[in-house]
C-alpha cells in the first residue's frame, strides 16, 4: 500500500521531471495539471520507461504522434531545421525527452531510496496503456503538461508496490538544473 | 743495520701485544654473550610479567587481520565475478527484442487478418442482396449468406480481441523487461558499490 503522502510525493517528483523535460524555455514555463482520464486523447504513441527498486516499480508514459506539430515542438527544442528532422531523429528526440523526465524523478528517488535505477525508453502503440489498469497497480496518475509556446503533452504515472510505502519528501533547494548535462 | 737482539725484543714484544689483544677480544665477546643471554632472560621475564590476555589478545587480533584480509580478497574475487551478470542482462535485452519483434509480426498478421475479414462482410452483404434479388429460388442462397456474415461477424470480434491481446501482450513485455534492465542496473550498482568498500578495507589492512 502507497500511503497518501508518498503519492503525492510521486506526483510531485514526476512534475519536476515533466517540466524539466517537455521543452518550455523554463522548467517554470510549463505548466503541469493533473487530469481525471486520457480517454479523448488523440496521440497514437507512447514513450515508457521504468524506474525500479526493490519495493516498487514505476512505469513513466509520455503521449505522442508523429505529426507536424510535434516534430516541429522537438525540431525547436533541439535547435533542428523541422525540414532536416527525419524520423530517427525525431525518436531519438522523444526518447531523450523520455530520458531527462525519468532521470528527474530517478534521481529525486534515490534521495530518498538509495537504490533505484532507470530503464532505457521503448515506444509502444497508444491502445498498450488501455491494459495499463490490468496490472497491479498502487497509484496512477495522469498529467498534462502545457508549454509556453502553447504545445500539450499528456504523461501518465504508474506506481506498481510490493511492500507498504511511506515516506517524506521535498524538493531541494538544488534541484533548478534538473536535466541539464554536467561537463568536465 | 738491525741488530740480532734487536730484532728478537721486537718480535716478543709484538706477540705479547697480540696476546693481549686476543685476551681483550675473548673478555669482549664474553661479555656480549652474557649481555645477549642477560637480554633474552629480560624479554622472557617481560613476556611473564605481562597481562596473560594481552598477548593472546595480540595474537587473535594478527591471526583475525590475516583471515580478513584473505576473506577481502576471496570477497573482490566473488564481486569482480558477478559483474559479469551485465552480459546475462545482455542477454534478456537481446531476447527482449525478438519477443519484441515476433510480437510486431503477429501484429501484422492480425491486421491483415481483419482486412480480409472486412471483405468478406462486404462480400456477404453483397450475397444477401443478391439471394433477396432472386427471391424465392434464391431463399436457400440466403441463408447461406447469413450464415457466412454470421461468421464473417464472429471472425472479426476474434481478431478485434486478438489485436487487445496483443496490445496487453506489447505491455507486459515492456514493462517487465524494462524492470529487468532496471533491476540489473540496480544489481551492477550495489555491486560496484561493494567493490569500492571492500577496496578501501583491503587497503587499510594492507596498510
Amino acid at each position: 500500500m502507497i500511503s497518501n503522502r508518498a503519492q503525492s510525493s510521486f506526483d510531485q517528483m514526476l512534475t519536476l521531471g515533466i517540466k524539466a523535460s517537455m521543452g518550455g524555455s523554463t522548467p517554470e514555463n510549463c505548466e503541469v495539471e493533473v487530469v481525471a482520464n486520457l480517454k479523448d486523447i488523440r496521440e497514437t504513441n507512447v514513450v515508457m520507461l521504468t524506474v525500479a527498486s526493490f519495493l516498487f516499480r514505476i512505469s513513466v508514459l509520455i503521449y505522442f504522434s508523429s505529426d507536424d506539430a510535434t516534430r516541429g515542438h522537438f525540431a525547436r527544442v533541439n535547435n533542428v531545421d523541422p525540414l532536416e528532422m527525419n524520423d530517427q531523429a525525431f525518436f531519438d528526440a522523444i526518447r531523450e525527452c523520455g530520458n531527462i523526465c525519468c532521470g528527474t524523478l530517478n534521481r529525486e528517488l534515490a534521495r530518498v531510496y538509495p537504490h533505484v535505477a532507470m530503464s532505457t525508453p521503448n515506444i509502444i502503440e497508444r491502445e498498450c496503456v488501455n491494459h495499463l489498469e490490468s496490472l497491479n497497480v498502487g497509484h496512477l496518475q495522469h498529467f498534462r503538461a502545457t508549454t509556453d509556446s502553447d504545445k500539450s503533452f499528456y504523461v501518465t504515472l504508474c506506481v506498481r508496490d510490493y511492500a507498504d510505502i511511506d515516506f517524506e519528501w521535498a524538493v531541494a533547494e538544488d534541484t533548478t538544473a534538473a536535466g541539464e548535462m554536467e561537463f568536465f | 743495520m738491525v741488530d740480532a737482539d734487536d730484532a728478537k725484543a721486537e718480535a716478543q714484544r709484538l706477540l705479547e701485544e697480540l696476546n693481549a689483544l686476543q685476551q681483550e677480544r675473548r673478555e669482549l665477546r664474553g661479555s656480549s654473550e652474557s649481555e645477549r643471554v642477560e637480554m633474552q632472560a629480560q624479554m622472557v621475564r617481560l613476556q611473564q610479567d605481562a597481562h596473560p590476555g594481552a598477548l593472546e589478545q595480540l595474537e587473535r587480533s594478527q591471526r583475525a587481520g590475516a583471515t580478513a584480509l584473505d576473506n577481502s580478497k576471496a570477497l573482490s574475487g566473488e564481486i569482480v565475478a558477478l559483474l559479469d551478470l551485465v552480459k546475462t542482462f545482455e542477454r534478456w535485452h537481446a531476447d527482449m527484442n525478438e519477443l519484441v519483434i515476433h510480437n510486431r509480426a503477429m501484429h501484422e498478421k492480425n491486421d491483415e487478418f481483419a482486412s480480409i475479414v472486412k471483405y468478406m462482410i462486404i462480400v456477404t452483404l453483397n450475397a444477401s442482396i443478391e439471394a433477396a434479388r432472386a427471391g424465392a429460388s434464391g431463399r436457400g442462397f440466403a441463408v447461406v449468406a447469413d450464415e457466412m456474415r454470421n461468421l464473417a461477424a464472429r471472425a472479426e470480434s476474434l481478431s478485434e480481441g486478438y489485436r487487445n491481446s496483443l496490445h496487453q501482450n506489447d505491455l507486459i513485455t515492456t514493462t517487465t523487461f524494462q524492470d529487468l534492465q532496471a533491476g540489473g542496473k540496480m544489481i551492477i550498482g550495489s555491486l560496484t558499490g561493494l567493490n569500492l568498500i571492500n577496496n578501501k578495507i583491503k587497503d587499510e589492512l594492507t596498510s
